[in-house]
């Protein structure tokens, strides 16, 4: 077990029921992939047949814990989770905290692998060596927090720790999540779908073995440096104080706030999806920590008054204010939250819920539909009790929700006219809440993302110069501090290259993306130190860097060989043709031709095929993963002379 | 003395405490290892540490058959001296605070676990950001 030992992988055949626990102590492999993202991602090209369909049961789902996970570095505790996306048919990581991680460790399995599909509803059961697969015809149904609270009781353990799919995932919404400790989700690219789709409701871990490291006083010292570091950050305690949201004001006022489904860029009477309303109108509750995160930029709320008295839920995030408030054209804190509690326990991405919903208004908007479609559900931007309802109808498939449980791409094919061009997606993924025609950088990052667009690959706050540790960080990449500036095309490829390296490093070591990408408390030289004082193999910066390089690779090989290129980096079609219209902005365009421009170098950095934008069999040679020129080449055929 | 003062309103559940606690002591992580519990209900995220309080009672002392269970007089910390324990286990029933348990090390040698507020300097205090821990 990682990190100390190597990786120990756990593998699980549903069809087969056959299980094989095996070690990865080649150190090269360790060192290349850096464990966790990176080390499951190369075990899926090595292993797996790509071209498979999402739904086949050969294709497997792998949750990979954190290098770091389950050891005292703050904000270590995270787990990807890897699988081929139903929704965009191509290779999706997604990422989530909570403390199932730590569970699968003490466990002692850094990846679990889970292949083959149950022919009835089923579950996993580990207890260290011990791994079953049970029935769980009995617990299909069931939403997330009356899983959690049957199996805790079942197995008389309060420690027991949980993934599982609410009746959202059971059912195979497209933006079905899975979900750990209850309100934690891997949220996004319907990985709930899949595990509904192997009839897998959970995997329930409880692990009482030790993680060692190879060199604990260097690991220790290194630990003390950064969590003072994370201490002398202001950013930090805003985090805390007021979570994700805690930006919503100041976003809103400089107009990339995006509203009503991406038409305007700006709310009036914003004060109450801000994460200082949440605190102050005593929303809030409590604050939940990641396992080993003393952050806490997690929420917890409850509604004790009103209609929705009794709500209680973790959140509300930043995404889900904005998704279902000023997205679907509400600044009522109480219909987010209400929605927010359907997401959590019936198990749906907030941003792809949200942006169903804002895309059915504008479609009444339009013309294109009644409210006859929704049975008479008013669908008025706003309306709070159509916002609340439609989640829940989405989950169970009734209605009108069972139309929009198929994504917005294929339920603007099936409502046809022209509602593509308000289907706020591309590559089949439903665009985050960020108004990417106020932030270049980010509309590279969304138009080549893997997943599509959105910002769990890549994380580039630093660009809107907000602050000085993040302008500093523009300064390192560029050369200068004049780049921290959102409106313009230039150095966009390179600051975004810098950002997926060191996210995908964080990922794999299993550090949050807010110490990496968005505080800049932990960078590559504090990575290089925990990763060579914890499992003994020295690496450099460098090291660091180009490893999360390698995983975005391996990503992109993945991306050729299921049959994408280039042509599929794009972005919504609305942002790339409609110019926005407020009082900030005004005009502003994610035209054609920049983001083909900024796709060219960012293609260049990486060495790739600019006609294609997929890698040359040279540079991955080059990047020390010779083992998959021959199936690569196979599936992707690119001229030479490049 | 400074005693542990616990806020469980302040807890956010991250066990960073806990895995402090478990590394000060040896040298590996496990919650088992750790002098330290997180009690609480996920689903209402009220979380509760849970650790020797230095109380006034000392019911854990009183009952020990064999004083294998001192106070270290300038800490104030409940000590237990490994070669006098008989693993009778009737510390933790004593302890109404519910901060005695019977664990393994990584030898897997059994023993009982309580917080001996390292040597005065207590690490899961130091690692608690949001103050639910302090020792004062």
């Amino acid at each position: 077990m990682l990190p100390k030992n190597g990786a120990t992988i756990l593998r699980v055949n549903l069809s087969t029921k056959e299980i094989e626990k095996r070690e990865i102590t080649d150190q090269e492999v360790l060192k290349k992939t850096l464990g966790g993202r990176g080390l499951a991602t190369y075990i899926y090209i090595n292993e797996y047949d790509q071209t498979l369909p999402p739904e086949d049961e050969s294709s497997p789902i792998m949750f990979a814990t954190g290098l770091l996970t389950s050891t005292m570095v703050p904000c270590s505790g995270r787990t990807s989770i890897i699988f081929k996306s139903p929704v965009t048919k191509s290779f999706f990581k997604t990422n989530v905290g909570g403390h199932f991680g730590g569970g699968l460790k003490y466990a002692g399995y850094d990846i679990l692998i889970v292949e083959g599909k149950s022919e009835t509803p089923c579950y996993i059961y580990i207890r260290d060596d011990k791994v079953e697969i049970l029935d769980a015809s009995d617990l299909w149904g069931m939403d997330n927090r009356e899983i959690n609270a049957e199996l805790r009781s079942r197995y008389n353990d309060e420690e027991l720790q949980l993934a599982n799919i609410g009746p959202a995932g059971e059912n195979q919404v497209a933006f079905a999540s899975i979900h750990a400790s209850i309100y934690n989700a891997a949220a996004r690219g319907g990985g709930g779908a899949v595990m509904g789709s192997k009839n897998l409701k959970c995997i329930a871990v409880h692990g009482t073995k030790c993680v060692e490291i190879a060199r604990p006083e260097e690991f220790y010292n290194a630990v003390t440096r950064i969590s003072a570091k994370m201490d002398q950050v202001p950013g930090v305690k805003g985090l805390t104080m007021y979570g994700t949201s805690i930006g919503i004001e100041s976003t809103n006022a400089i107009g990339a706030f995006p509203v009503k489904n991406f038409q305007e860029n700006q709310i009036e009477g914003v004060e109450t999806l801000t994460g200082q309303y949440i605190v102050d109108s005593g929303l809030l509750k409590n604050r939940i920590g990641c396992y080993t995160c003393p952050v806490s930029c997690h929420r917890f709320c409850t509604i004790d008054e009103g209609k929705y008295k009794g709500t209680f839920t973790g959140g509300p995030e930043y995404e889900t204010l904005s998704s279902f408030g000023g997205g679907c054209g509400t600044t009522d804190t109480y219909t987010v939250l209400k929605a927010n509690e359907y997401c959590n326990i019936l198990g749906m991405d907030v941003i792809s819920a949200g942006a169903m919903i804002q895309w059915l208004m504008e479609c009444k908007q339009r013309g294109v539909v009644t409210d006859e479609i929704a049975d008479g559900l008013d669908l008025s931007w706003g309306n709070g009790d159509t916002i609340v309802e439609l989640t829940r109808r989405m989950a169970y498939r009734e209605g009108v929700g069972d139309l929009l449980a198929n994504g917005v791409k294929v339920a603007s094919e099936i409502i046809g006219k022209d509602s593509y061009k308000w289907a706020i997606q591309a590559k089949g993924l439903e665009q985050s809440r960020v108004e990417t025609r106020a932030a270049f950088g980010y509309a590279l990052a969304f138009a080549i993302n893997s997943r599509g667009p959105d910002h769990l690959n890549t994380e580039p706050l630093a660009e809107f110069g907000g602050d000085a540790v993040g302008v500093e960080v523009i300064k390192k990449i560029t050369g200068s501090e004049k780049y921290a500036y959102p409106h313009t095309t230039e150095k966009r490829p390179e600051i975004i290259r810098w950002h997926e390296d060191i996210y995908a490093a964080g990922d794999s070591l299993g550090i949050c993306a807010f110490p990496t990408t968005a505080q800049f408390w932990m960078d590559e030289s504090d990575l290089a130190e925990l990763f060579s004082a914890s499992t003994g193999i020295d690496v450099t910066e460098e090291d660091i860097l180009e490893g999360g390089r390698r995983t975005i690779l391996m990503e992109r090989i993945c991306v050729g060989m299921m049959g994408f290129d280039r042509n599929d980096d794009k972005l919504p079609w609305r942002l790339m043709n409609e110019k926005l219209k407020g009082a900030k902005h005004d005009n502003a365009i994610n035209s054609h031709e920049d983001i083909e421009m900024m796709k060219d170098r960012y293609y260049e950095l990486h060495q790739w095929d600019v006609t294609s934008g997929l890698p040359t069999k040279e540079i991955i040679k080059d990047s020390n993963l010779e083992e998959f020129v021959e199936k690569y080449s196979k599936y992707v055929h690119i001229k030479e002379e490049y | 003395m400074k005693k542990i003062i616990v806020n469980p309103k302040l807890c956010s559940g991250c066990n960073t405490c806990v895995l402090n606690c478990s590394f000060m002591h040896h040298k590996a992580f496990s919650h088992k290892l750790s002098n330290i519990r997180i009690i609480g209900k996920e689903e209402r995220a009220s979380f509760k540490p849970t650790l020797c309080i230095q109380c006034e009672e000392r019911n854990c002392v009183k009952v020990c058959p064999v004083e294998a269970i001192s106070i270290n007089e300038e800490t104030g910390a409940v000590i237990v001296n490994k070669d006098k324990c008989i693993l009778c286990e009737m510390c933790i029933d004593a302890c109404e605070h519910n901060a005695i348990r019977n664990t393994n090390d990584t030898n897997n040698n059994e023993y009982i676990a309580i917080c001996d507020l390292c040597n005065g300097d207590p690490h899961c205090v130091k690692f608690c950001r949001l103050g639910a821990l302090k020792y004062e």
